[in-house]
């Protein structure tokens, strides 16, 4: 399956989110320098924002424009220029949405959104009609389709909630709608979305094979069965509902949880190198972060330590499982995507460097070293009340992003290689093809 | 399925193979096992039968031409024709020893 706009649609969407991590770990780190985060706050919100839909789901924008036509095996089938109509509404109204956020202009804010949800249908048009052409309908296919119907209902979450609070037509409470609004991204989109793809691109970078495939889409569907009443009870208050929601959702996290222990035991590379290993520690702290959100909807606490507890569990699980879950596989996904636009024409005709020695192992080892303890002192720090061991975490997660950022540029520096000349090739006969093409759609 | 050696040309060929390598796992697509087949006709034509580990490699098409290139520039070879199959599946009883080393997988095969 030839690169989505020659590899150049997925960098522009990871690059961007690459840049937006930064700058996200570094707003984190100056806002902390000032007093624990405080919940709902302005600079809070915008820094959520960039860090979600910024830089994580960039990146994951990025990874599904290149893997979805290779887990479908149909390239998209909408234009590449729509594709890259999405890239420009995405990050205008990403840039929109947090600058309106942080300066307490909604308008601004409202603007930005409107944009990203049309970049949103655009990935919507484009799963769904891919989608039906092709015949696959594993875990891996479906998630691509449940996570983009769930991005859509975010982002109009999103737009509910920012009219709800100027014009007031729902009787519904903010921070309800902020939390089913949220849920509907971390679980419905992100969580959906690693439910599958996992099971492509483990045994990718592994090579293993996706065991207990069935187990696989029953957890998925599990997830999607809670998603509405998860969904629906947080937006309404209604704990009953979200509790069935909440540990629906929970169930499936952990079936799937079960066949990716399986598949990762099938791997024949045994050594976990620090993308996988980011990856794996991403999972597990999803996990922790499942279970805590479950007792959050089960057991009720006073407000202070609620918001403490709430606080806690955004951090593990954004800047824990999903950040190392996204980062750990773009430390595989970048390299080869890189790999494949500079190296992959000489194969066979050149030498030509390894996709893995494209990225420097002692930065990806500082880099995980650093965002785990970042992260410990972080969550750390705000569930003990301590504002110095908070900041001391954000500036080291700050740090982390860096040297993150340092190893990605090392890796992004080799599109500058210069396609060496292609030798002479005896002339091929009539019939000489390369049947591959054919053979994977 | 071995790579047939009834021609001289044969092993040239397989040594080309060896120097076409997975970009993920720095082991060539013949010690992975993913040459099936080398056939050469009397005109020195060749035609070589590969598989990939996935249907869904994203590298399928890179490594399928890498190999057509890669044979393509051995002396004395013909027009080079990759035909990519799907049977027999590939599995890593296919792996050779070195490979298996190098992945730092030893035990017995064993497939669930």
């Amino acid at each position: 399956m030839p690169l989505v706009g020659g590899g150049r649609l997925p960098l522009a969407f990871i690059g961007g989110g690459a840049l937006a991590f930064v700058a996200a770990a570094g707003w984190l780190a100056l806002v902390a320098r000032q007093g624990p985060p405080v919940f709902a706050h302005p600079a809070v919100v915008a820094i959520a924002h960039l860090w979600l839909p910024g830089f994580l789901l960039s990146v994951c924008l990025g990874a599904t424009y290149q893997l979805m036509p290779v887990v479908l095996g149909a390239p998209p089938r909408l234009r590449e220029g729509w594709l890259w109509t999405h890239a420009g509404l995405h990050f205008t109204g990403v840039a929109l949405l947090v600058a309106g956020l942080a300066g307490g202009r909604y308008l601004l804010a409202g603007a930005g959104g409107l944009l990203a949800t049309g970049g949103v249908a655009v990935l919507v048009a484009t799963t769904l009609r891919t989608f039906l052409v092709s015949k696959r309908r594993d875990a891996a296919a479906w998630s691509f389709v449940f996570a983009a119907g769930w991005l859509l209902a975010t982002v109009t979450a999103g737009a509910l909630l920012a009219a709800n609070r100027r014009h007031g037509f729902l009787p519904l409470s903010t921070l309800d709608l902020l939390r089913a609004h949220a849920h509907l991204g971390l679980v419905g989109y992100f969580a959906t979305l690693l439910q599958g793809v996992t099971f492509q691109l483990v045994p990718m970078f592994t090579l293993g094979e996706a065991r207990r495939p069935r187990l696989a889409l029953a957890g998925l569907a599990a997830t999607q069965m809670g998603m509405p009443f998860l969904a629906a009870g947080l937006a309404w208050g209604a704990r009953g509902l979200a509790l069935i929601g909440a540990s629906a959702a929970v169930t499936g996290l952990g079936a799937s949880g079960a066949a990716f222990a399986a598949t990762l035991a099938s791997r024949r590379r045994r050594r976990l190198d620090p993308g996988v290993r980011a990856f794996v520690l991403g999972l597990g702290l999803l996990a922790a972060g499942a279970a805590g959100g479950l007792g959050l909807v089960f057991f009720e606490v006073g407000a202070e330590r609620f918001f403490a507890l709430a606080g806690a569990y955004g951090l593990v699980v954004v800047a824990g499982g999903l950040s190392l879950a996204v980062l750990g596989m773009l430390a595989k996904i970048l390299p080869f995507l890189v790999w494949m636009r500079a190296y992959g024409p000489r194969v066979g005709k050149n030498p030509v460097p390894l996709a893995t020695t494209l990225s420097s192992r002692p930065l990806e080892e500082l880099w995980l070293g650093a965002h785990l303890a970042g992260l410990a002192l972080l969550v750390g720090g705000l569930l003990a009340g301590a504002a110095r061991v908070s900041a001391a975490g954000a500036a080291l997660l700050a740090l982390g992003a860096l040297v993150w950022l340092a190893n990605a540029a090392r890796v992004a520096g080799h599109l500058r290689t210069r396609p060496a000349a292609t030798r002479a090739t005896p002339a091929s006969s009539p019939v000489a093809s390369i049947s591959s093409h054919e053979s994977l759609r | 399925m071995n790579p047939s050696a009834d021609h001289p040309l044969v092993p040239a060929l397989l040594d080309a193979c060896g120097r076409v390598y997975d970009p993920e796992f720095g082991v060539s697509v013949r010690d992975l096992g993913l040459i099936y087949d080398i056939d050469v006709d009397k005109t020195g034509a060749v035609v070589a039968t590969m598989t990939l580990t996935s249907m869904y490699c994203p590298a399928g098409e890179v490594l399928t031409e890498g190999v057509r290139s890669a044979l393509e520039a051995v002396p004395g070879a013909g027009p080079v024709r990759v035909d990519l199959v799907w049977e027999p599946a590939w599995t890593p009883e296919l792996l050779t020893p070195a490979a298996r080393a190098q992945l730092g997988w030893n035990e017995p095969t064993t497939r669930e």
